[in-house]
């Protein structure tokens, strides 16, 4: 038996479900999603879904249904199906964007993901405002669907800090067309840097986790994250180096104007010149 | 029958083209031939550099890096023409914002299209001198346009023509030939009047 599961049920009481429980439901963040397939031009485009029946690319699926009243050592599985819709084969990655919430909690939790067959990885939250990408590469052919096991894991040794707090988060799937020789991670944003889960450019708020914990008494227990089988601890990944212009703009419009100008003027003297005296 | 024919002398007039020696003779025709070529292709610099772009709404960069290398090498010239989102394909160089909203900006090649959960189409680029494709995949409201045509080796020198420290460059120059250009036109009209009046005097 899992020791951490069992520590969580010999303590019951202690667990305070006060907690804003806004979720753990994999929000339907509406506002944010665009609509349609992506690509007009035979592009991937991709679908999701909860109970692997019913696929859509516009509304997110419900995830974990419940993250409430997590102490340390417990954790929450959930599962979700990702079709490549498109005409293309494609890969996916997946990230876990860190919205809001109390730091140390957030920074208490690990996510785990995998599929049969395919890549797949622990990593623990980053705080409040970053992004960690879980795995990037599955592949999947036009039509194909995998399945993604998903775990979410309160560290053990999480502190009482934790106690009675709440945190968010967001998954971040990203399809690319496979062949291109080159793997992009879900894990930014348009400006370059990690994407926060409420960024409104990229629409990835796709869970919430509310978690009340009582903290303190917490058993070792270090398959808290509850991997899916295959799923190995992947090191906290180096920062990307910002990445640099490589061009500048010549912003010189008035002068070129009036150089224009000034040409035009001057040709014009000349051959006027020239008529005058041949 | 014979017929005589008396030759007469007649006076010709003096032209540019035929007084002097013939060294002088050709060494004007060389200068003509330099000021036509030079005009040419100060006309043609004009029409590539400063015109298509105006008359396209392009902006124009000037590439600094190896990214792109060999064929949009440092100090090219790029022409970026703003294009519909949804018209971008793979194969097509674009340059985009690193920050949305921001000055700094990249242009690398379109290698693969996207899509986000939400739907959002995204593409993933590459210089065409790197190993890795860059990091993050590039959004609607990052891409500035698409590269319309570029032209080696002049970036630098329209680059260092625009910027700040040397912005009165152009103004001069475009003053400098105003003024040229009016005072050919006054000296054609005033050698035009001294030409009448020798003639009128030789009448």
């Amino acid at each position: 038996m899992n020791p951490a599961r069992s520590a969580a049920r010999r303590r019951p009481r202690r667990v305070r479900a006060a907690a804003v429980v806004a979720g753990g439901l994999l929000a339907a963040a509406a506002s944010g999603l665009a609509a349609g397939p992506a690509s007009a031009d035979g592009g991937p485009a991709m679908e999701l879904s909860s109970d692997g029946t019913h696929f859509s690319s516009n509304r997110e699926p419900v995830v974990f249904p419940n993250l409430s009243g997590m102490v340390p050592g417990d954790f929450r599985r959930g599962t979700v199906w990702v079709r490549n819709s498109g005409t293309a084969p494609a890969e996916i990655s997946l990230a876990v964007t860190s919205a809001r919430g109390n730091a140390v909690l957030t920074q208490s939790l690990e996510l785990a993901a995998g599929s049969h067959g395919g890549p797949a990885a622990t990593v623990p939250l980053a705080a409040p405002g970053g992004c960690r990408s879980v795995f990037h590469g599955l592949a999947l052919a036009p039509g194909q669907t995998a399945r993604l096991e998903l775990a979410l894991g309160l560290d053990a040794s999480a502190t009482n800090a934790t106690r009675r707090e709440n945190a968010a988060f967001g998954l971040l799937f990203l399809m690319q067309e496979a062949g291109a020789g080159a793997t992009i991670q879900a894990c930014h944003a348009p400006d370059g840097t990690a994407a926060p889960a409420a960024r409104t450019t990229l629409p990835q708020l796709a869970g919430t986790s509310g978690t009340a914990v009582e903290a303190g008494t917490a058993p070792a227990a270090p398959e808290a994250a509850g991997a899916p089988s295959g799923v190995g601890h992947q090191e906290d990944p180096a920062p990307d180096p910002a990445p640099h212009s490589n061009v500048v703009g010549n912003d010189q419009r008035p002068g070129q104007l009036l150089l224009l100008a000034g040409g035009l003027f001057c040709a014009a003297a000349l051959a006027k010149r020239r008529r005058r005296n041949p | 029958m014979t017929a005589t024919h008396t030759a007469t002398p007649v006076a010709q007039p003096a032209t540019p083209a035929s007084t002097g020696t013939p060294a002088r003779r050709w060494l004007r025709l060389a200068g003509r031939a330099v000021a036509y070529l030079l005009f040419l292709v100060a006309a043609l610099a004009a029409l590539v550099l400063v015109v298509a772009p105006l008359a396209t709404g392009s902006q124009t960069y000037t590439v600094l890096t190896n990214s792109m290398a060999p064929k949009y090498a440092p100090g090219t010239f790029m022409v970026v023409k703003p294009t519909p989102f949804a018209d971008l394909r793979v194969g097509d160089i674009i340059t985009y914002q690193i920050a949305s909203g921001k000055p700094a900006v990249i242009s690398h090649r379109i290698i693969s299209v996207g899509t986000t959960q939400s739907g959002e189409r995204v593409f993933t680029t590459k210089g065409d001198n790197n190993s890795l494709a860059d990091a993050g995949p590039v959004h609607a409201q990052q891409v500035r346009g698409k590269l319309l045509y570029a032209v080696p080796y002049v970036g630098f020198v329209a680059n260092s023509l625009g910027q700040t420290n040397r912005g009165a460059i152009l103004p001069i120059a475009a003053v400098g030939l105003i003024g040229f250009g009016a005072f050919s036109m006054v000296q054609g009209a005033w050698g035009k009047k001294r030409t009448k009046k020798e003639s009128g005097q030789g009448a």
